[in-house]
């Protein structure tokens, strides 16, 4: 029943950190061309995936390491956006350029199968993509072109579904589309019935699982209709969502559940018996058939030392509810 | 000035002369030591005060060259935090995110110096406020290795700051600014309920106008909580977010005295005297004059010196007219 997996990005290794920085700046001087720089990348996504599988995770991704703008750097290859500012993501001390529409939003090429295609080469376990989900994505842009936030998020979802379809066929089974937004506004800035539509058109435009990701908050029972759609797995922060247990206890999702039981921000390492029995108290509330155990976020924020902490703390966690649990 | 109205201030940091960037580069690859990196910051102090004073401002800072950012430099400041790992902020630029490993507590004074400094080289042509990193913003931007719980942390470096407070208030500093850029970005309750116990500790007993300073994030997330606050003065931006600050401080019975960002940092362009009038003019519309101290919407530390000066010239240039016409 229990999957160990990660929710998408990890720190770059310090000497790809180092080398990019001088790779910058020859590129800067010479004009040289981007081999050098993909094959650094290579290399630090081989590093990280055996980082992931050393730990003994079930489901993993390639670290993000390519990402820029974490979940903004999708815009950049759409029709229809330019970059703009710099921008604080949540209440992280990270940031990302701001995408800004220019006109109709429309998807062009695949932007990650390659990612994909590359990550999958160098792995044994199963690779999950991620995408960001229409809503989110919709809230982290900057919108001069559309009539409202409802519009941009529609024609969002066309491109995020497109894109979802591209990895499917590249061979891609597991798509993760996340939704922080939805869990961390106060208000939503559109109404739930049109982020429903979007979603929907997300989900339904794959067949392989498709996972609805929220961190950095916690569902309230305005979100409850969600719980209608059709995403195989729904995630849930149970580090900074504290009142997904007793939203879970309310509405009872009828999914399998993601869960973030570990700070993905905080490097002080929590104690295995209070997680553990928030994860059960998670699982007797649902019933769920898969559960997939991750920190609460991607591990970028925290040194890498303190990653691997973090993945191993994990793995003994999931290893011990599963003995407990047979 | 026959009466103090429209008062015009800086949020604090000035670009860094070119010559302190050399000097730092140097210092950090050991060719200079701490003693001649200090004296080059010191004239540089003496430069940007020289410089705020000639743009006719009433409120000036020391400029802030000495500080390389405004948390590593008081996380080293302190005891029981030790130095992080690189952490990154965006592409390919990252910081070392301190580490709280123990108790904190308070060493020596950490800007009394610089105050001083500035004060003498200003020798009564204007005022001198002195500005450091609050005590919430200082947690949540470190790592806690330490502490059970935030607040336990937060209120740990409110005590060592209000020493700090004290500190500059025995050296005649008649203006006191705590920068909590963190407060904004988080959507709780509980935090800034955190952030208030806090300043109370901080401001307690103080004579000295004590302000904060809150820019970025959503400002809908601590109003109208920071009305609560014990502090004389809400230092906020307007201009880049299109004067929605405005909106929100409207809403309530706003008891504070306001400092006004009546000029965007995140552009380049200069803005003309006429936009800056219009401008100061809708918190008019609002507060009377002697409430109202005009200022860039936050440090001016990412501009070139050139628009820095020429930003801070038209804000003194448009209260002038704005005095005579009131």
């Amino acid at each position: 029943m229990f999957q160990k997996t990660i929710v998408g990005n990890y720190p770059r290794p310090s000497w790809l950190r180092e080398s990019l920085l001088k790779a910058e700046g020859k590129q800067k001087k010479a004009g040289l061309a981007g081999k050098e720089v993909e094959s650094l990348y290579v290399r630090g996504i081989a590093e990280v995936i055996a980082e992931f599988e050393s730990c003994n995770l079930d489901l993993i991704t390639d670290g993000q390491l390519r990402l820029t703008d974490a979940l903004a750097s999708f815009c950049e290859n759409l029709e229809g956006f330019k970059m703009t500012g710099l921008i604080r993501y949540y209440d992280n001390n990270f940031y990302y350029r701001q995408p800004e529409t220019t006109g109709k939003i429309s998807w062009k090429n695949p932007v990650f199968e390659a990612d994909f295609k590359q990550a999958k080469k160098l792995a044994k376990k199963k690779i999950k993509c991620v995408l960001p989900g229409p809503y989110t994505l919709a809230r982290l842009c900057k919108n001069t072109f559309y009539k409202d936030t409802s519009d941009l998020m529609w024609d969002l979802s066309s491109a995020i579904a497109s894109e979802a379809k591209a990895l499917e066929n590249a061979g891609c089974k597991f798509i993760q589309f996340d939704e922080p937004s939805l869990v961390y506004d106060r208000k939503l800035e559109c109404g739930l019935d049109k982020i429903m539509d979007a979603l929907k058109k997300v989900e339904s435009s794959v067949s392989a699982i498709t996972c609805l990701q929220a961190y950095f908050g916690g569902f309230n029972g305005s979100l409850a209709g969600l719980l209608d759609l059709k995403f195989d797995v729904i995630g849930f922060d149970l580090v900074e969502g504290k009142e997904n247990l007793n939203f879970m206890q309310e509405y009872t999702p009828k999914k399998d559940l993601s869960l973030g039981i570990l700070d993905s921000r905080n490097i002080r390492l929590e104690k295995p018996s209070v997680v553990k029995a928030r994860v059960m108290q998670a699982v007797k509330l649902t019933s769920p058939k898969n559960v997939y155990i991750n920190p609460n976020w991607g591990l970028e924020l925290i040194p890498r030392e303190y990653a691997v902490k973090k993945l191993k703390l994990l793995s003994n966690i999931v290893d011990e509810l599963k003995e407990d649990s047979a | 000035m026959s009466k103090k109205i429209l008062q015009t201030t800086v949020v604090g940091s000035y670009p860094r002369l070119s010559y302190v960037v050399e000097a730092v580069a140097k210092y950090k690859k050991k060719l200079i030591s701490k003693e001649e990196l200090k004296k080059i910051t010191d004239h540089a102090t003496t430069e940007v005060v020289e410089e705020q004073i000639k743009a006719g401002i009433d409120i000036i800072a020391d400029g802030e060259q000495y500080r390389e950012d405004m948390e590593v430099y008081f996380a080293e400041r302190i005891s029981g935090f030790k130095e992080g790992d690189w952490i990154r902020i965006w592409g390919n630029n990252y910081y070392r995110k301190p580490i709280v490993h123990k108790k904190v507590g308070f060493i020596a004074p950490m800007t009394v110096e610089d105050y001083l400094l500035a004060e003498k080289v200003t020798a009564g042509r204007a005022q001198v406020k002195q500005m450091y990193t609050g005590p919430y913003t200082i947690a949540d931007w470190a790592f806690n290795d330490a502490y059970d719980s935030k607040a336990d942390l937060v209120l740990d470096l409110a005590r060592i700051l209000h020493k700090e407070t004290k500190e500059l208030e025995k050296k005649g500093c008649p203006y006191i600014q705590i920068d909590e850029p963190a407060l904004s970005t988080h959507n709780s309750k509980d935090e800034l309920e955190i952030a208030r116990q806090a300043i109370e500790i901080v401001t307690k007993g103080v004579k000295a106008k004590t302000a904060i300073h809150i820019c970025y994030g959503d400002f809908e997330n601590i109003f109208p909580g920071l009305l609560d606050f014990k502090i004389d003065l809400i230092d906020l931006e307007f201009t880049n977010n299109q004067f929605k600050t405005l909106d929100i401080i409207k809403k309530y019975d706003f008891n504070k005295e306001l400092g006004f960002g009546c000029v965007d940092v995140h552009t380049k362009r200069v803005e003309s005297k006429e936009e800056v009038k219009e401008n100061i003019k809708k918190a008019l519309k609002i507060l009377p004059p002697e409430k109202i101290y005009p200022k860039p919407d936050c440090g001016l530390k990412l501009l070139t010196r050139e628009i820095a000066f020429k930003k801070l010239c038209v804000i003194s240039e448009a209260v002038k007219e704005l005095r005579a016409e009131l």
